[in-house]
């Protein structure tokens, strides 16, 4: 196993382990054989599990889809699409009003993402929540949704909830006022390019009906 | 990595005790039994991740401090009751949904006392104190709190909750922590007695389950290594393959549209200059793919390995800045450490460590100090390099003795008078280890230097860096003559060299006070007795 990894090194690389003593009974050595074929095993199985979950969709991954999952996930789940096939080559603006309670009074549209793109600005470290928090709760939220808002999936719900919670909680801040409902709509611009023409690059905007702001809990 | 590891003679004897093919096989596979049941295999580069990820994980979680409730706490937007719900619709066994939604049960107070738990457990991880204990808690803790809110994580959360799992498998406290230097003390104060009293005291059975345990925690470690480095693998495979399929990459225009996105923008003037450079884009893109792609392959060769771990390393301090993801980038760089050889951690560790380490290893062998120490040769006809050298010995104090060649018996260290005329000339204190010259020379001056100059020393010696720096020696070697304290002699070249020996070089140099290196008691120890300090590997 040693000699197949790229970390093994030279010899002068091997850590030499105390004196080198012997192992004389025959339970120690069977104890230590089945330990190594145990760890050969275990990482030949969780090597081939891992190059299947990551591979594309083949004959030998949806023949062994349902074991190679129960071996991954949740602990080893990965995702490795860090800009691939195709980076994201769109700007996404999100934006929320609110109605406030009594007199059902309406804001103005709040525009969430510029203050979140405003905080990661001039900052070295930006923060998880800045740079990803309501970005994916609105990609959650188009992922489980179709485009009239049903939901098409087992999550569709607790995502719906996700993104209500995320903007009730940022625009509590913002408004003076009990909030009763809020409506939420995302601007999609596709960044111009080579091979886009600008019709192509027209800002798209898809608005969300009200919702009925309530903070917490999940119906799933 | 260096190449296919040659043969050691494993419990079964000798190679050329074998006959046949068969009994050929059987002794390789002997050969290979005792070796990965017997020793660690990266063993420091193993250490570099756990001190990388512990330091990372504290620095992460004291950067989150003012957002910790709305990430993590019960007034997360990722409610308690959300991720209980979505751990029940995954299907997830008992204890492990258990595992996954237990930060979710903690009351206000009980997250942040669970919040400084986990900064002291990445410092005791980083710090290497009763790792093994601390390595499980480590990966425990990190799991929990990485999935409490999985929707505002990135690739960097999720390199670091696979490599704290694995890392809770391997030997990665038995380097540069505190349980080593206990156990360091602990040998040294039993050290003379302790056969005896082992061997008298200790049943048989006793010491054979001791030896037992530690193979099967060597197979386990060696086991995880090899997880590890195909986990990077497949980090960077997936990456790059999936790119090969895009048209953005196979155009060129990805990372021009990756600069113009707004929510990863920290700086906009600067994203914007380079969003203006499309043929340096395009290159670059080029470059990250092919690196990406081809780096399961590239490991196995030295050649490629350490090009594209160069390579890596800018386009992750490229991420860092222009992306605003420094954890990201910091993670997955700690994981490329993988795959530095241990021979290279080894002599990394005895550089930053040289002179306090030189000071011992003379006390140790009872030599005189002035053996020890490894040599410059320099011009000392030159006033330029004289000049150099003065700067040299003011400013960094380095453990090094600086000697004129005319002082020296050149034939006798092995070397020419068209070397010693061109450049400087280390010499090693061993007289197998190679003989360097030039930019390489002042990078290992640098690295026996006072401590703030050795981080230069290193960085001299790491390529791309290394080329440039001995670029910059040639150009200024050549020019020497030109430069400030020069004398007609720098200009001098071997053929035109009058024989010297006799030219008295300025009193303060170190070689003044000890004479001349070429004869007498130096060069009686140049061999077994001598104590090798950087150049070539050895085990300590």
């Amino acid at each position: 196993m040693s000699a197949s990894t790229p970390a093994t090194g030279t010899p002068a690389g091997h850590e030499p382990a105390a004196a080198p003593a012997r192992l004389t009974r025959r339970w120690s050595r069977a104890l230590v054989s089945g330990a190594t074929l145990t760890v050969a095993a275990v990482a030949s199985v969780h090597l081939a599990a891992t190059f299947l979950y990551n591979a594309p969709a083949n004959p030998v991954s949806q023949r062994y889809a349902e074991a190679v999952h129960w071996w991954m996930d949740p602990l080893f789940s990965q995702n490795w699409r860090l800009f691939a096939p195709n980076p994201i080559s769109e700007n996404l603006r999100i934006e929320a009003r609110a109605s406030l309670d009594p007199d059902g009074r309406t804001t103005g549209w709040i525009d969430l993402s510029a203050q979140d793109e405003a905080t990661v600005r001039g900052d070295p470290a930006p923060g998880h929540l800045a740079e990803n928090s309501l970005r994916n709760a609105w990609l959650q939220y188009a992922q489980t949704h179709d485009g009239n808002g049903n939901p098409t999936g087992p999550n569709s719900e607790i995502m719906r909830q996700y993104l209500l919670n995320v903007v009730f909680d940022r625009l509590r801040g913002q408004v003076g006022g009990a909030i009763g409902s809020v409506q939420i709509r995302a601007t999609t611009t596709l960044i111009p390019g080579p091979g886009r023409t600008a019709a192509q690059s027209a800002p798209q905007t898809r608005t969300l009906d009200w919702w009925a702001a309530g903070r917490g809990g999940s119906t799933a | 990595m260096g190449g296919r590891p040659r043969r050691e003679h494993g419990v079964n004897g000798a190679p050329g005790t074998a006959e046949g093919p068969l009994a050929r096989a059987l002794w390789w596979f002997g050969d290979r039994y005792e070796t990965v049941t017997t020793r660690l295999v990266a063993a420091r580069g193993l250490a570099v991740l756990r001190i990388g990820y512990g330091a990372v994980w504290v620095l992460f979680l004291l950067r989150e401090w003012g957002e910790r409730d709305a990430a993590w706490g019960p007034d997360s937007a990722w409610s308690p009751a959300l991720d209980r719900a979505y751990a029940a619709n995954r299907g997830w066994p008992g204890p492990m949904s258990a595992w996954f939604t237990a930060v979710a049960g903690l009351t206000r107070t009980q997250f942040d006392l669970f919040y400084l738990a986990a900064i002291a457990l990445g410092a005791a991880f980083a710090l290497g104190w009763r790792t093994r204990v601390v390595s499980v808690l480590f990966a425990a803790i990190v799991v929990a709190l990485e999935n409490r809110s999985p929707l505002i994580t990135d690739g960097g959360d999720n390199v670091l909750t696979l490599m704290s799992i694995y890392l809770a498998f391997t030997a990665c406290g038995t380097h540069w922590s505190l349980d080593a230097r206990r156990k360091a003390a602990k040998a040294r104060r039993h050290a003379p007695a302790q056969h005896e009293a082992e061997a008298g005291d200790v049943p048989g059975w006793r010491a054979e389950l001791a030896e037992a345990r530690r193979r099967v925690l060597t197979v386990a470690h060696n086991g995880a290594a090899l997880v590890i480095a195909a986990q990077v693998c497949v980090v960077y495979g997936t990456a790059g393959l999936l790119k090969v399929q895009g048209s953005m990459w196979q155009d060129g225009s990805a990372l021009g549209y990756v600069l113009r996105l707004n929510w990863f923008h920290p700086w906009p003037g600067l994203s914007a200059w380079l969003a203006g450079h499309a043929i340096a884009l395009t290159v670059a893109g080029y470059v990250t793919v092919f690196v990406q792609a081809g780096f399961p392959f590239i490991v196995f060769s030295p050649r490629l390995k350490y090009p594209a771990l160069a390579v890596l390393v800018v386009m992750h301090v490229s991420i860092a800045i222009l992306l605003g993801l420094p954890f990201f980038s910091a993670i997955m760089l700690i994981g490329d450490a993988v795959f530095l050889p241990d021979r290279f951690w080894a002599a990394a560790g005895r550089l930053l460590a040289a002179p306090a380490y030189a000071r011992r290893m003379s006390a140790a062998t009872a030599a005189p100090a002035e053996t020890v120490r490894p040599t410059l040769v320099f011009d000392g006809d030159c006033g330029f390099c004289t000049a150099s050298v003065h700067v040299l010995e003011r400013w960094c104090r380095p453990e090094v003795r600086f000697v004129p060649w005319q002082r020296l018996d050149l034939a006798a260290h092995r070397l020419t008078r068209e070397q010693v005329t061109t450049s400087v000339q280390w010499l090693p204190v061993t007289a197998d280890a190679p003989i360097r010259s030039g930019a390489a020379a002042v990078a290992r001056v640098l690295l026996r230097s006072r401590r703030p100059w050795r981080p230069l020393g290193a960085l001299m010696l790491m390529p791309p860096i290394s080329w440039l720096a001995a670029a910059a020696y040639k150009v200024i070697s050549a020019n020497r003559y030109r430069l400030p304290g020069s004398t007609p002699a720098c200009a001098v070249g071997p053929d035109t060299q009058s024989p010297r020996g006799g030219d008295v070089p300025p009193a303060s140099l170190s070689a003044q006070r000890l004479g001349d290196l070429g004869g007498g008691a130096h060069d009686a120890g140049t061999g077994a007795g001598r104590v090798e300090l950087a150049e070539r590997d050895h085990t300590d």
